[in-house]
């Protein structure tokens, strides 16, 4: 009882809007931290691998990436589900802002893949299990931002793009399982998997680290455009006439 | 230090990759930034517009 009074208070825009601002400054500092660890760990202190030399550091920067593809997808698709059933704005605005984040994150997970094939495979690209899953879902992130810009009323907009997220999630196993079902170029999973992962200690740790600076990117980048939509959403609502004046003031 | 830069020959590679990520999240975090100043100025405006003409309407 307590814990859903306490869940409509924080879902109100109102309060989301307000509670956010509040964590933003010290999610950047959190993710600057992180993120130089991360760094140092990954290109100075881990050992340059017996196969690959110094051209596997691409791993970190292309591992975290290609995880936040996956995951933001999922968290798209839970917050589609959500919005749909339970018509909460604040999910909303979440499937349509992780769409672009999660596009981002996607192209990333190519480019640098692109950048570490040439080198290791003698290729830029392709059309192997793994590359192809993930070309597509870089289409579907693009497929739900035009469909989000191609509505003027929002809330129909964020409609349509729930139930198009829902039908994407089909994607998301295929993408993971690629390198399993497939014979592929790619290499298989050596962290997410059930046995102990195929890495020295040594270059987990940075991996690690870089994977939660990207999750706190993400985190940001969210409760950024996450904001900027309850602005122009809530535009004629008190609180956001009062917000403007003051920022207008300054 | 230039054994850092050139990275055992892949540095082009490894350097463009990192180069790469942190120009996609840089653009990012200052288009947000941008945008969320666009809304507060348009809105201003425009709360200021619907006020004005909230108070002509009543003056006829």
């Amino acid at each position: 009882m307590m814990l859903t009074h306490y869940l409509h208070k924080i879902a109100s825009p109102q309060a989301f809007y307000l509670f956010c601002g509040r964590c933003l400054p010290w999610l950047i500092g959190l993710f600057f931290i992180v993120l130089a660890l991360g760094l140092y760990g990954g290109l100075v202190t881990a050992p340059a691998d017996y196969q690959q030399g110094d051209a596997f550091r691409i791993i970190y920067v292309h591992v975290p990436a290609a995880w936040m593809s996956l995951f933001i997808y999922l968290v798209m698709a839970i917050n589609a589900a959500v919005a749909l059933i339970w018509r909460i704005k604040i999910s909303e605005v979440i499937v349509v802002s992780s769409a672009y984040i999660g596009a981002n994150f996607t192209f990333l997970a190519l480019i640098t893949g692109s950048l570490w094939g040439k080198p290791m495979w003698g290729t830029w690209w392709t059309w192997d299990a793994r590359l192809t899953s993930e070309l597509v879902l870089l289409f579907l992130y693009f497929s739900i931002i035009a469909l989000y810009n191609a509505y003027e009323d929002k809330r129909v907009a964020s409609k349509a793009i729930s139930i198009l997220a829902l039908l994407g999630v089909i994607n998301i196993p295929i993408i993971h399982y690629s390198v399993v079902w497939w014979n592929t170029l790619h290499q298989g999973a050596t962290v997410t998997k059930l046995d102990k992962p195929s890495i020295h200690i040594d270059m987990l740790i940075p991996l690690l680290q870089m994977a939660f600076a990207f999750n706190l990117y993400y985190l940001i980048s969210l409760i950024q455009r996450a904001r900027n939509e309850i602005l122009k959403r809530e535009f004629n609502s008190l609180w956001v006439k009062k917000l403007c004046q003051e920022s207008s003031n300054e | 230090m230039n054994e850092f830069l050139t990275m055992g020959g892949y540095g082009f590679y490894i350097w463009t990759a990192y180069g790469v990520s942190f120009l996609v999240l840089a653009v990012d975090a200052l288009v947000n930034r941008l945008q969320q100043r666009k809304t507060l100025q348009n809105l201003a405006q425009f709360h200021q517009t619907q006020h004005n003409s909230t108070k002509i309407s009543d003056e006829h």
